[in-house]
């Protein structure tokens, strides 16, 4: 019975953690932050890093799962009025547009390859250092 | 978003230009009952080619190029006219400063900085009547700009540009107008803005940046008007908020206008010293039914004071009742039901008209 119940833990633990959102980010200059803070950066009320750098929001497809659990988590609603929020957004000039690629997998290879750029994964292994720390 | 890229952006370097091109437009039915009359059409209305570039990390640029119909607001437009309806440059140093260089919306009320030509995005069919007496549409200047400051996400917006009577491409005086405009979001669906805007309107005519040359003493022709220099102000408060299923625009304007010094005294004898104090109020209220609809109301009231030189008194009103329905992202429509009124005894008479109005609005990426 214990084992059953382990087993079942582990299970548990492991699915939660392959859907939990977890920020990335190269050479921002932090690690750690507060999850409002990484919540704001993905509604493109960040342009600079505490380095100088500007900030590069990268999203998975409008078409994909990711997309919608971004959405989710960022903006407490789905992929569709987070794609319309964006659309206004940088209409109004006040943000500039998120760099949108196909997969998870090509968010954290866009990120790994350009300092300043941010992205969320819920599914992808990656490198530990580029995991920012939420408080 | 799948915005096409010339150069898609994950084979850029850092310092090479991302650019993406963005189509706006929509079509619109119109039926009115006037006095007896009754009036249809369809039309075709602006179609906004929408430009972004990010030229290096911190640098990035805005263009919106409108193909409009000459008489947007008439019966029987017969051609079409290009105009640059933003144009800029921007530097963005840290949030709480970027500079702004080119033709841009003048951020005077949330209106005017969010939707603007975006038809896609507007809660209702038309714009605020504010739109078509007061509000200053475009400047073409320098804006200082900061945002998303401290837990209120304060911003900040300072604007020094070529007045209302200057010209698409150049003003011609020393004279610029200045716009100060500050907001806050306590809320990641709230914003609330307040702003002031002071020029002088030279020879008492409203230009390329006006907005408001359909009602103005000027464009009509009014034996009574007379080219004298004007110090205008305009005040404006504006409040949105999305909260579950409810969405509420409300915007007021104050608009004070009265002669400014130096002018000849043969061509203001007669005319009256005191200030206008001139308002429009609009609100907009919405109720989201199902995934997609929206049932929505809205209120506009404009009103001009007899005293004013610049714009005809009014007292108008419009009232309506509307329904959106989006299809994506990227197409909506929305069929309004509306009651124009008012109160007689100023120069421009009162409505007295119904109108259902059908519009589709899109975007093309």
């Amino acid at each position: 019975m214990r084992l059953i119940s382990l087993t079942f833990l582990l299970y548990w633990t492991l699915g939660g953690l392959a859907q939990q959102a977890v920020p990335i980010a190269n050479n921002v200059g932090r690690t750690s932050w507060t999850e409002d803070q990484i919540k704001a950066v993905f509604l493109g009320e960040r342009s600079s890093w505490p380095n100088g750098l500007a900030v590069v929001v990268v999203l998975p497809s409008s078409s994909s799962d990711s997309f919608e659990q971004v959405a989710a988590w960022a903006f407490d609603s789905d992929g569709f009025e987070y794609q319309k929020f964006w659309l206004s957004l940088v209409f109004q000039g006040r943000a500039n547009p998120p760099v949108f690629v196909d997969t998870e997998q090509a968010v954290l290879d866009y990120v790994e390859d350009h300092p300043g750029a941010i992205g969320l994964l819920h599914d992808v292994d990656f490198p530990h250092e580029m995991r920012l720390h939420i408080q | 978003m799948g915005c096409i890229s010339i150069c898609p952006s994950r084979i850029l370097g850092q310092n090479q230009a991302a650019t993406q091109f963005t189509l706006f437009g929509h079509f619109t039915s119109t039926f009115e009952m006037e006095g007896g009359e009754q009036f249809s059409e369809f039309s075709l209305g602006e179609h906004d080619l929408f430009v972004t570039s990010k030229i290096t990390p911190k640098t990035s640029f805005l263009g919106e190029t409108v193909v409009a119909p000459l008489n947007a607001s008439g019966h029987g437009s017969a051609d079409y006219k290009v105009g640059i309806e933003r144009a800029r440059l921007k530097y963005e140093y840290r949030e709480w400063l970027s500079v702004i260089v080119g033709k841009m919306h003048t951020p005077v009320n949330y209106w005017n900085d969010v939707y603007h030509h975006g038809r896609l995005f507007f809660p209702t069919i038309d714009r605020p009547r504010s739109f078509g007496t007061q509000v200053p549409i475009h400047t073409l200047g320098l804006r200082l700009q900061g945002q998303n400051i401290g837990k209120l996400k304060f911003g900040y917006d300072l604007v020094i540009g070529n007045g209302m009577t200057s010209n698409d491409i150049s003003d011609g005086n020393l004279q610029k107008s200045i716009t100060a405009a500050v907001h806050i979001r306590p809320e990641k669906r709230m914003r609330i803005n307040l702003s002031a805007y002071r020029d002088i309107l030279y020879g008492n005519e409203a230009g390329a940046h006006a907005g408001h040359a359909s009602n103005s003493h000027y464009s009509i022709g009014d034996e009574e008007w007379r080219p004298v220099d004007l110090d205008f102000e305009l005040y404006c408060f504006s409040f949105w908020r999305k909260k579950g299923s409810w969405e509420i625009l409300f915007e007021a304007t104050l608009n004070r206008t009265g002669l400014s010094e130096g002018n000849d005294p043969d061509l203001i004898a007669g005319l009256p010293t005191e200030r206008s104090a001139n308002t429009t109020t609009f609100l907009y209220a919405g109720h989201k039914i199902g995934k997609r609809g929206q049932l929505y109301l809205l209120a506009d009231r404009c009103r001009t004071q007899e005293r004013d030189l610049h714009i005809k008194s009014n007292d108008l009103l419009k009232a309506g009742l509307g329904w959106q329905h989006e299809f994506s992202p990227f197409v909506k429509t929305q069929i309004q039901f509306e009651r124009y009124t008012g109160r007689d005894g100023f120069e421009i008479p009162a409505d007295d008209k119904w109108a259902l109005k059908f519009r589709m609005a899109y975007c093309l990426q």
